[in-house]
């Protein structure tokens, strides 16, 4: 019987961390590489929870750090978007490449 | 016993910082009282200074020591306090060999400030402000007997002077300014590097294991052999990064000529009688007491170096069409009279050394300042343009030739004791005499240098000829009268230059009492530890190759030793 | 259940008091514009307030966490959540001393014309908070909370200036950049949490030094005798480096350390100057803080073992510091060189001297072999120095490009003429940058090298160098600003900068002038006496089993509790002190 175990959850994870990290290198889009960054808050979710579940002793800690995670997904995410819409406002595009106000 | 005026030094050291005080409540545009306030603050330091030595001298007396440290004071300053683990003090202290330095700054600090009355009338209250804080700096270099007051007062001399440079200079002020402060600010990190490695290696050291920077516990400790050889290789060339430089020895002394054409004639002035003079008194001070292996090791590198700069900068002055870059180009040969003397291990050379140091800065200080009295008039110090000033400049003519000769060493005059004793001491330098061992120097160091010295008077009177005698030659609607300076030089500016040569001639017929307060100085403090410990059972046989490679076991020996404890 | 859950009593409230009085100030901030209308007077009164509340707080705080014997002070059962010791003492006093400069600034420049002054004031008493919580925690959690609630308000703050298109797109990049470094950074947290169980970083740092040990060592086998039987298998060195390395990014964020540095540059040219000024200084020492926080934990970890893990399990680690401190100073030096833009070129320039920081803070310390001069009381008397110099630095560019409008260096031209009450601080602001004596900047560059060298070790000696060498590279373009006030001159008009303004600046000035020469030895000492004492939970104290240490750990929750008095601390101190008299 096939059992799935912590290691199948690690897989994912690290899947989930490696399409994230695809997407916030290839994306020129800033919401596309917020949505990157996104994959990338949930594979450590998924991370912090199968770890606690699979950890010996039991407790919470891992639970609750995901919880946290997710709030702060949001609110950096509130942020964010709030920033790319002035971006669009002011330049027109939110395409990160564009910007060349700043030579960096 | 009790010094007359307690922390006298410290006293004479800061007195100018007071007159910055006043300089700053007088009004910017009051040039009369803004300069008559700087002269006095000068010659009060003067005054400082000769009660200093005074003091000096009657506390050598009673202590019937000569040759050691006087006028000492400590206050902890970094560290927990002093002696602790930390000892890093407030430490000053004069020798003879200092103590005839300091006179030097502040014998030529009035006459500078004097000599730039009429010569700088922009930001007047700015100008007088850096050069009283360069003399503190100055000052404080000279005094310290911890090398962490040592380099904070180094590094802090090239601030105010970068700006005497970069806002009061010639055409290419910025230029020269900005190379003199990089040129100088590069050799000195490397140095900040070996300060703090001497350090950690004093901490580290059996029977020190303090954190120390005093100066005299880090001299016992190189004189005691504690700091192995291949340490001493490499704090030997950090250090050397930073004098040499400064200095200027010869590859790295491209910045001086620059600088010293572009500065105001009393950075001119200061720059060649008394910064300079921080570099070879670095070597002498520290590098070779400190770390004896390895400036014996490398005595024939800096020797040859210091040839090649004797004759090098003697033949690039001799090239040159202006006045002042040529003076500046025989101050990169006399400078490695200086280092020659040093480096040949003997009495004679260190002393001749010394000697020359002062020398030079009165000398080359006046001709600095002929020039610059010349310039004021002329506006011009190519030799194309003037000549045959010996007609209407009788006064300048005088003093130009006069110390000419001086720099040059005529008998009978400051230059040549100082420039006889150095070659002595190099020709001599492979004998054991004056108990020290053979040095690494041998006759045709010194036969070289001779060489120099000819070249020297040929450069020198080339241009006494081409600018005061001939025919008058005179750049259109020159001489400048406009601010009031007479054909010749006026009262005050012979005022200026008097005191230089009256000097000038007491030291060349009777320099006695000065090498009777330098020599044992020289002795006790630059070498005689050594001596002392080591070389005292040597023989002329053992070849000096010997010695190091006996050292270079003994240190390898000691390093195995820690290693195994 | 809820039996069981701590909830804190009002004693435990008052250890917390600075940070509570930081939120009153934030809520009074929200509240006030309803109540008394907007203004950004009261606004800025309201934050000057609060900040000097908040100092006086730490101040009182600290001393009764002392006075009560106590070298740290944690919230029970949550070993490290929230620290209060001398060093989060000390850095809240200096952080708000600086916000107390920021502020000044900002009044002086942009509140007149500000229509949201208390929504500035909001984001920037938010991030302090932020940065306080990092300097003082040892939680995964807590740390990334803490950096999410200092990032958060600084990528608005950038971005304040809403009609400017600099500033859209520097916060754009700013909140790019931080967001994926935060990820990454909770990424490698949630690898840490896997390896070892907790989210407590002392544990974590235990249980890296033994894997790391029994790694180092020739012979696996007879190590994992040596190492407690309690402790898990050693783990993959892999996946610890992985997971540190990822961990780290996201500080190294923070700091602005090469390669996390493109950030940098182009927010701090595209925020408002006064913006630029705070984060310079505040974002970079707090997260330096916190690495070294980080350092000490492992460090001292080493010294919990029973014989003793030697410090070579964290040479890599060391390395790797050392390595990344170099390379971002010497980046930051060089590439300002090439910098027109006043904010540009501090930007690298405090990329370089996150550099220097990061130097001393790649020194590993046995616990049990203190050295003479602390790498951490180096720091923090680095930061307060830097904060003058930052201060003084900015104060004068902030009055010279409102004046000018302009923010190239050209603006500073005849500066020594035009106001030279504004050349000369900023004169002994840029050489004390550099480095160089007689400022307080030396005097800092000093204490860093000598912890560096005293350390020993050809990784410090290197450094050394490179740092010396460094302060050669930074002369090239401190001075080109220098030429530029007194040299140059193109004739711009002569200008009275506000009273306010001049006062602030010059005070820096004198400031830095005092700590170079005269008091030299307090601020270290003093520095000295706020970095002894880190807070260490138990599990680093050593001498005893993993299984012993977790259930002090566990006790000494309820020891801290203050209620039950100092004695029981006193007395659990001795039993243990016999405990390792016994066992030599």
């Amino acid at each position: 019987m096939f059992i799935v175990g912590l290691t199948h959850y690690l897989i994912l994870a690290a899947v989930l961390f490696c399409c994230g990290v695809f997407v916030m290198m290839t994306k020129r889009n800033a919401i596309g590489i917020l949505m990157g960054v996104e994959l990338v808050l949930n594979s450590v979710n998924v991370n912090f929870v199968a770890f606690d579940r699979y950890r010996p002793g039991g407790g919470f800690d891992g639970q609750i750090a995901a919880l946290f995670v997710i709030v702060l997904a949001a609110a950096e995410a509130a942020v964010a978007v709030a920033i790319c819409m002035n971006v669009y406002k002011n330049l027109n595009t939110i395409d990160v490449d564009r910007g060349d106000a700043l030579h960096g | 016993m009790a010094d007359w005026i307690p922390n006298i030094l410290t006293l004479m050291t800061l007195s100018p910082l007071l007159g910055i005080f006043f300089l700053m409540l007088i009004d910017a545009r009051d040039h009369k009282r803004l300069r008559l306030m700087a002269m006095v603050t000068s010659l009060a330091t003067f005054a400082l200074a000769i009660v200093a030595a005074v003091d000096f001298s009657r506390a050598a007396d009673a202590a019937d020591r000569w040759d050691a440290f006087h006028l000492k004071s400590t206050t902890a300053w970094l560290g927990d306090s002093v002696g602790g683990v930390v000892d890093i003090a407030y430490r000053v202290g004069v020798d003879g060999i200092s103590l005839s330095l300091v006179l030097l700054t502040a014998f030529l600090m009035p006459l500078v400030v004097w000599g730039s009355f009429s010569s700088i009338r922009e930001r007047v209250r700015e100008y007088f402000i850096l050069l009283l804080l360069l003399e503190v700096g100055m000052l404080g270099v000279f005094c310290a007997l911890d090398l962490f007051l040592f380099y904070v007062c180094f590094e802090f001399t090239l601030v105010p002077l970068y700006f005497i440079i970069g806002i009061w200079g010639g055409p290419q002020r910025r230029k020269a300014a900005n190379k003199f402060f990089i040129y100088t600010l590069t050799g000195s990190v490397l140095m900040f590097a070996a300060i703090l490695f001497l350090a950690h290696h004093a901490y580290v050291t059996n029977g020190i294991g303090v954190f120390t920077l005093d100066i005299l516990k880090l001299t016992a400790m190189g004189q005691q052999y504690l700091i192995p050889y291949n340490v001493q290789w490499w704090l030997f060339l950090a250090f050397a990064a930073g004098f040499a430089i400064k200095v200027p020895f010869f590859p790295v002394h491209t910045w001086l000529p620059l600088a010293h054409t572009e500065a105001p004639t009393a950075g001119s002035v200061i720059l060649a009688g008394v910064l300079l003079k921080l570099g070879t008194y670095g070597f002498l001070r520290l590098s070779l007491p400190i770390l004896p292996d390895a400036s014996v090791r490398f005595a024939p590198m800096m020797a040859t170096l210091a040839v090649i700069g004797i004759i090098y900068g003697a033949l690039c002055a001799w090239v040159q069409t202006d006045v002042k870059k040529l003076v500046a180009y025989s101050s990169v040969s006399h400078l490695g009279f200086c280092m020659l003397g040093m480096f040949s291990m003997k009495m004679a050379g260190a002393t001749g050394s010394v000697l020359y140091m002062l020398n030079h800065g009165l000398s080359t200080g006046a001709l600095f300042l002929v020039i610059g009295m010349v310039y004021e008039r002329y506006h011009t110090r190519e030799m194309s343009r003037i000549g045959g000033l010996a007609k209407p400049m009788p006064w300048m003519a005088f003093f130009l030739v006069f110390f000419t000769l001086s720099s040059i060493g005529l008998p009978g005059l400051n230059g040549f004791i100082g420039e006889f004793l150095v070659l002595l001491g190099t020709a001599a330098s492979g004998t054991v005499s004056d108990n020290l061992s053979a040095g690494r120097l041998g006759f045709g160091y010194a036969a070289a240098a001779a060489l120099g010295i000819i070249f020297g008077a040929v450069y020198m009177l080339l241009m006494c000829r081409r600018v005061l005698f001939g025919p008058v030659v005179e750049p259109p609607g020159t001489p400048d009268a406009s601010q009031g300076l007479p054909p010749d030089l006026n009262l005050r500016e012979r005022f200026i230059l008097a005191p230089l040569a009256i000097v000038c001639v007491v030291l060349g017929v009777w320099p006695k009492p000065l090498i009777e307060t330098i020599q044992p100085a020289i002795m006790a403090n630059v070498f005689q530890v050594k001596q002392d410990l080591q070389y005292a059972g040597e023989t002329d046989a053992v070849a000096p190759e010997v010695i190091f490679a006996v050292d270079a076991i003994e240190a390898a020996d000691d390093n195995d030793g820690e290693r195994s404890s | 259940m809820f039996e069981s859950f701590w909830r804190p009593t009002l004693t435990d409230l008052y250890w917390f008091s600075p940070e509570l009085a930081l939120v009153g100030t934030l809520v009074t901030l929200l509240i006030a514009p309803m109540i008394v209308g907007r203004s950004s007077r009261n606004a800025t009164w309201i934050v000057v307030l609060g900040t000097l509340v908040t100092i006086l707080l730490s101040w009182k705080v600290g001393g009764d966490v002392r006075s009560a014997g106590l070298s740290g002070l944690a919230p029970p059962e949550a070993a490290g959540m929230l620290i209060l010791d001398n060093m989060s003492v000390y850095f809240k006093i200096v952080l708000m001393v600086f916000m107390l400069g920021v502020a000044l600034l900002w009044s002086i420049g942009s509140a007149k014309k500000e229509k949201h002054a208390e929504e500035f004031l909001i984001l920037l008493v938010g991030s302090a908070l932020g940065m306080i919580l990092m300097a003082g925690t040892l939680n995964l959690l807590m740390i990334i909370i803490a950096i999410e609630l200092a990032s958060l308000p600084s990528y608005a703050i950038v971005a304040f200036n809403k009609r400017n298109r600099r500033s859209a797109e520097a916060s754009l990049k700013y909140v790019i950049f931080g967001g994926i470094s935060s990820a990454i950074m909770l990424y490698g947290m949630s690898l840490l949490y896997g390896l070892y169980h907790t989210l407590d970083f002392a544990r974590i740092a235990y249980g890296v030094v033994a894997d790391l040990q029994a790694f180092a060592a020739v012979d696996v086998s007879s190590v994992a005798q040596s190492v407690d039987a309690s402790m898990p298998a050693a783990q993959n060195t892999v996946a610890i480096g992985v997971a540190l390395a990822c961990f780290l990014a996201g500080i190294f964020f923070k700091i602005a350390a090469v390669p996390f540095h493109f950030w940098c540059p182009d927010v701090f040219e595209g925020a408002q100057i006064e913006v630029t000024t705070w984060l310079s200084v505040s974002s970079k020492s707090a997260a330096i803080v916190l690495l070294l926080r980080l350092v000490d934990t492992f460090s001292s970890a080493t010294g919990a073992f029973p014989g003793g893990a030697s410090l070579s399990a964290l040479t890599g680690l060391a390395w790797g510091l050392g390595i990344v401190a170099a390379v971002t100073c010497t980046w930051g030096n060089f590439a300002a060189y090439r910098q027109n833009n006043v904010k540009r070129l501090f930007a690298y320039s405090s990329i370089a001297h996150a550099g220097y920081m990061m130097m001393a803070a790649s020194v590993f310390v046995h616990p049990d072999s203190p050295l003479d001069y602390s790498p951490i009381a180096a720091v923090l008397v680095y930061i307060l120095i830097y904060v003058f110099m930052n201060l003084g630095a900015f104060g004068v560019a902030a009055m010279v490009v409102w004046r000018s409008g302009n923010e190239n260096i050209d603006a500073f031209h005849g500066l020594g003429r035009r106001a030279p009450w504004l050349a000369i601080p900023m004169l002994c602001c840029l050489v004390s940058l550099v480095g160089l004596p007689p400022f307080a900047g030396f005097i800092g560059k000093i204490w860093i090298l000598l912890s560096l060298g005293a350390s020993g070790g050809g990784l410090y000696w290197g450094l050394v160098i490179v740092a010396v060498l460094n302060t050669l590279v930074s002369l090239f373009f401190y001075l080109r600003i220098v030429k530029a006030m007194f040299f140059v001159d193109d004739g711009q008009e002569s200008f009275t900068p506000p009273i306010s303004g001049l006062a602030m600046v010059n005070v820096c000035a004198v400031v830095l002038v005092l700590m170079g020469t005269l008091f030299i030895e307090a601020p270290r000492r003093k520095a000295e006496f706020y970095a002894s004492n880190l807070f260490r939970p138990a599990i680093l104290k050593g001498g005893m089993s993993h299984a012993e240490n977790a259930a002090i750990d566990a006790t000494q929750g309820e020891l801290l509790r203050l209620t039950e008095g100092v004695a029981r601390i006193e007395g659990e101190r001795n039993r243990r002190s016999d405990r390792q008299a016994q066992t030599p």
